[in-house]
């Protein structure tokens, strides 16, 4: 079988060298404390390095130590086939690596090198290395069309009818501003409830980007989640969405496919949380509220997030406006 | 020369429009008496004249012996340097590639070429990118001519400033390599080559070279869109039916020919209420523009895409179009993707016949803008158009017509009180028309 065929079928093999250089990465990085998916990342992107450098070059991981003009040559080459992102990761966990391998010193020497045999571009400041790597900027995935506020809730109505826990990641994805990590890890402790006069709802407590934050769930997301609360045994300490295994959580792909799967079944497939995110706003200002009370819901930073997340929709609002202005009219 | 091979010489015309010198060295004469033996040599390193293969493949004028034949020559070796400077731009081609579009990547490797060609042209000889960048004074004038590679005619500043650009990608993405080749401050030289030709402005630099980009242009009337539209229509069958929805959209929405004729069947979306959606291609941006057609059309596009299978299926071609399937959505007479020169063509032959001016599809979106900002408030036009402001739109897309503007102001009250006339009451929109 031919090395083509079997890089096809994934039996390729890193050398145990290799293997014990990557699993000393993956330990320093665990030790500085740096997110589980991040080392993930970029534990991912040296073991291709490696086997790219095996292909093509016919070295071993460790050898491009001493070759930095050979490891830029690679990263060059990952362009034609990865994303400029993936090739950025590869770029960093390599430099990362060298630095750990090499010592500060000697590493910092290596990085210089290895950065002076890749392509350059016009730096934006002092902490921009100036390089210009490879990969493509496109978006792969296509978009999908810009759902209506109504079909969030054709969407939670579908999800209410098919189980408690649909319901109540359909209520969390669609009716308040959680990313998808933050679905994932929500714990009851997290929640608090607000009884209101009128009607139930909720706060979660989220940290996002280093900082500690509320983030609204509507009445009518917060109702599944009561649902789903009082068949749980409300034990504070529980995952909201719980996994199969014992004191785990439900994982993030699990929550996607569910979420992809209830949109497909409500007539809007292919919708994204982002999308679905942006829908949320416009119900928000659909039911009287302003920009800045959209960003406190979402527990956004800033307004801009509530225009940018707006902007599809607006873009087809302003189309329908035109139409209708022009009615009558003989285009 | 014997007379004989001057005799064939002058009556053979593939030997007329050769260069002497070859000839006559196929021929076994003297190629000049004036040039010594050493500088000829001399000349050959420099220009690399190209060996000739002596197999006689093709005989010249039959019955007149060997002298008369014409050989097979082989193309000139380029000079080691321009090999070198060949594989850079090649290496370059590649990592333009790897990091932008195709479409960037055709662009700047035309400009590459068309600008050696020029620099070429300006120093005499054949000159490589290497060349160029050690030779800043060529460099700089280079920079400073605004006309085509064979110096013909003027170029648009457009051009000029994407010749800059080039330059300045290759200096930073071969940065590498310029190195190795000894020239290790290519960009710096690049800059200190702008100003030598530029004429400093303040404290700064200024370079107008070139023709001034055009913006701007007729856009026609609500009649002229109607007689055309009438025209595209009456097509027989499907194509009648395509025509009709696409020039309806780039009247309605101010598409762009180019983000419409490329759309994708796996891009257009048909929802569970029936309304149609489409991601287009918008210019200058990575994200799509979402299309919503207007409600009127969700019928012409479902009959023409029936009408389209049924006549493919008919015809024995294995291409279908629809909603979410793979493959261009809009089709040439043959079921192939329409191109822009046919779509182009279709509408000249639609204005031609009508008997209005010939109008680009670019016009429409003018049209648009113009109709619809009478009418409705300039920024939800420009966010419908997907214009980044309104600014651009305003400046260059807007073309009220002065002459029915006057027209409509003739009609306006004239004493405090007074009511306006009943046929008037849309002073704007009629206002809207081709021309000043």
């Amino acid at each position: 079988m031919t090395q083509r065929a079997l890089d096809l079928f994934g039996s390729f093999s890193l050398s145990p060298e290799t293997k014990a250089l990557i699993g000393r990465f993956k330990e320093a990085r665990l030790e500085s404390g740096k997110a589980a998916s991040t080392i993930a990342a970029e534990v991912s992107q040296l073991r291709s390095l490696a086997k790219d450098a095996k292909t093509h070059l016919g070295m071993a991981l460790a050898d491009l130590f001493d070759r930095p003009d050979s490891a830029a040559e690679l990263i060059e080459l990952a362009g034609r086939s990865s994303g400029h992102s993936t090739v950025l990761t590869r770029s960093r966990a390599l430099q990362r690596l060298a630095m750990l391998q090499l010592g500060d010193g000697e590493g910092r020497g290596w990085i210089t090198a290895f950065q002076s045999s890749l392509p350059k571009r016009k730096g934006s400041g002092w902490h921009d290395s100036g390089l210009s790597l490879p990969g493509s900027r496109e978006r792969i995935r296509p978009r999908s069309p810009t759902p209506d506020p109504d079909a969030l809730e054709a969407i939670l109505r579908l999800a209410v009818s098919r189980s408690p826990l649909d319901g109540t990641i359909a209520g969390l994805a669609c009716f308040s501003g959680l990313e998808l990590d933050e679905i994932c890890e929500l714990r009851w402790s997290d929640v608090t409830w607000r009884d209101d006069s009128a009607s139930t709802f909720c706060e979660v407590t989220v940290h996002r980007r280093g900082r500690r934050t509320t983030c609204l769930i509507v009445p009518m997301g917060a109702r599944p989640l009561l649902s789903l609360a009082l068949t749980s045994g409300l034990q504070r300490d529980n995952y909201v969405l719980p996994g199969r295994k014992e004191g785990e959580h439900l994982s993030k792909g699990a929550i996607r496919n569910r979420i992809k799967c209830m949109c497909e079944s409500a007539g809007w497939p292919g919708l994204t949380l982002s999308q679905l995110t942006a829908a949320f706003v416009v119900w928000l200002r659909k039911h009287g509220y302003d920009d800045h009370s959209v960003k406190l819901v979402l527990a956004c930073r800033r307004v801009a997030t509530v225009d940018r997340l707006l902007r599809s929709h607006e873009c087809i609002a302003s189309q329908i406006r035109v139409d209708s202005a022009m009615e009558g009219q003989a285009l | 020369m014997t007379s004989l091979a001057l005799l064939a010489r002058e009556q053979s015309p593939v030997l007329m429009n050769r260069p002497a010198s070859p000839i006559s060295n196929a021929l076994g004469t003297p190629a000049s008496t004036t040039t010594t033996t050493k500088q000829r040599s001399t000349v050959r390193q420099e220009t690399q004249t190209p060996k000739i293969d002596s197999r006689p493949v093709q005989r010249g004028l039959p019955g007149l012996g060997e002298d008369t034949a014409i050989v097979r020559r082989r193309r000139p070796l380029p000079p080691k340097s321009h090999r070198e400077a060949e594989a850079l731009v090649t290496l370059y081609d590649k990592r333009i590639a790897a990091r932008w579009t195709g479409r960037t990547r055709r662009q700047y490797r035309w400009v590459l070429r068309n600008m050696l060609g020029l620099a070429g042209n300006l120093a005499g000889r054949s000159v490589g990118i290497l060349e160029l960048l050690r030779d800043e004074q060529l460099l700089g004038r280079l920079l400073a001519t605004a006309t085509t590679a064979d110096r013909s005619r003027e170029v648009s500043a457009w051009l000029v400033a994407q010749r800059r650009s080039v330059l300045r990608s290759f200096t930073e993405l071969m940065e590498p390599e310029l190195r190795r080749e000894g020239i290790a401050d290519a960009g710096d030289a690049l800059v200190r080559a702008l100003r030598s030709v530029a004429e400093p402005v303040g404290t700064g630099y200024r370079l107008p070279v070139g023709a001034t980009r055009g913006r701007g242009g007729p856009a026609p009337s609500l009649e002229e869109i109607a007689a055309i539209q009438d025209e595209l229509a009456g097509k027989p069958d499907w194509r009648g039916s395509r025509n009709k929805i696409i020039f309806s959209l780039m009247t309605r929405r101010g598409l762009r020919i180019g983000g419409l004729l490329t759309l994708d069947g796996a891009s257009a979306h048909r929802l569970r209420d029936g309304r149609i959606r489409c991601l287009l291609r918008a210019k200058s941006k990575r994200e799509p523009y979402e299309l919503a057609a207007p409600d009127d059309l969700t019928e012409p596009l479902a009959r023409y895409v029936e009408q389209f299978n049924t006549w493919a299926k008919a015809s024995g071609l294995p291409d279908r179009i629809g909603f979410g399937v793979l493959g261009r959505f809009w089709r040439n007479d043959l079921g192939q993707p329409l191109t822009y020169q046919a779509w182009t063509s279709e509408l000249k032959q639609a204005c031609i016949s009508v008997g209005v001016p010939v109008y680009t599809s670019h016009a429409f979106r003018r049209a648009f803008a113009t109709i619809s900002t009478a009418v409705v408030p300039r920024a939800t036009v420009a966010t419908a158009g997907n214009w980044t402001s309104t600014r651009r739109m305003d400046d260059h897309y807007v073309q009220p017509s002065l002459t029915r503007l006057r027209q409509s102001v003739a009609r306006l009250p004239s004493r405090p009180g007074q009511a306006l006339p009943v046929e008037t009451d849309s002073p704007v929109l009629d206002a809207v028309g081709t021309g000043p």
